[in-house]
């Protein structure tokens, strides 16, 4: 394959086709979650701590199985084959980018658990001084002559 | 799925799996606390993907690209296209991520119309 999209020939075209569009509609929605206040908060929620957020999962399997769907609707050849191409390209992006984020958060949570485990187990102050909330008691002796004490 | 389609997942995978690779030990420090800041972890402009990214999602595939035509072996350049499908698509979104973060500040107010 040349790496210049000029003398690709079509096949190769539309697989890189299909993993453009899968990949800037997963950086489009991390985009949108990082700088869009109204992103619905419910996309940025996990269903387990180790996964991607809800709308890094969505962003990314959704254009492979638009563009699978899209091609068991389609009822010409040429367009079933097309949109197949597309969508393999997709899912060559899709799929390992899944697996890649997954990772990566699974890793930063294991991290997260070591330092916490890290700090669990920092040593405590030695019991070797008392240490007492309450004020010595202090007694004045009161002065007979030129000067009183009065505090 | 053919043997080419076979071809394309495993080289996309594998070029998945050197960039989780980087990306884990990255991140696994990060949650630590200790963040890494040595190459390949730096990068030359806040716009532009990291080195690490550069070496698993193009150098990877460009490695296995030669060594297919190296060894004449058509399969390890099938494999080398599937990575070059994920690994170019993913460093165009990763550069486009990375300026609009550089360049549109966060939002404080929402637009009412």
């Amino acid at each position: 394959m040349t790496f210049n999209p000029l003398k690709m020939n079509p096949v190769e075209k539309r697989l890189l086709l299909g993993g453009l569009a899968n990949s800037l509609t997963y950086w489009a929605n991390s985009a949108a979650e990082a700088r869009l206040p109204q992103y619905p908060p419910e996309l940025k929620d996990r269903l387990e701590e180790h996964l991607p957020r809800h709308g890094e999962l969505i962003a990314d399997l959704a254009p492979p199985a638009i563009l699978y769907l899209a091609k068991k609707v389609s009822k010409n050849t040429s367009t079933k084959e097309k949109l197949g191409d597309v969508g393999f390209g997709a899912m060559l992006y899709a799929f390992p980018n899944l697996m890649a984020k997954t990772g990566s958060r699974a890793a930063y949570v294991e991290g997260t658990k070591v330092a916490l485990a890290v700090r669990a187990r920092a040593p405590t102050v030695p019991a070797t001084y008392k240490v007492s909330a309450v004020a010595p008691t202090r007694t004045v002796a009161p002065t007979v002559g030129k000067y009183r004490v009065t505090a | 799925m053919d043997k080419v389609e076979q071809n394309l997942l495993i080289g996309a995978f594998a070029t998945g799996a050197v960039d989780l690779g980087f990306e884990a030990y990255h991140s696994y420090y990060a949650g630590k606390g200790e963040p890494l800041t040595y190459f390949p972890y730096q990068t030359i402009h806040p716009a532009i993907p990291p080195y690490d990214d550069w070496i698993a999602l193009a150098g990877f595939p460009l490695l296995l690209y030669l060594a297919g035509k190296g060894m004449k072996k058509q399969s390890l350049v099938e494999m080398a296209k599937g990575g070059a499908i994920y690994g170019v698509s993913e460093l165009i979104g990763i550069t486009m991520f990375r300026v609009i973060l550089e360049t549109q500040p966060a939002l404080r107010y929402v637009v009412v119309r």
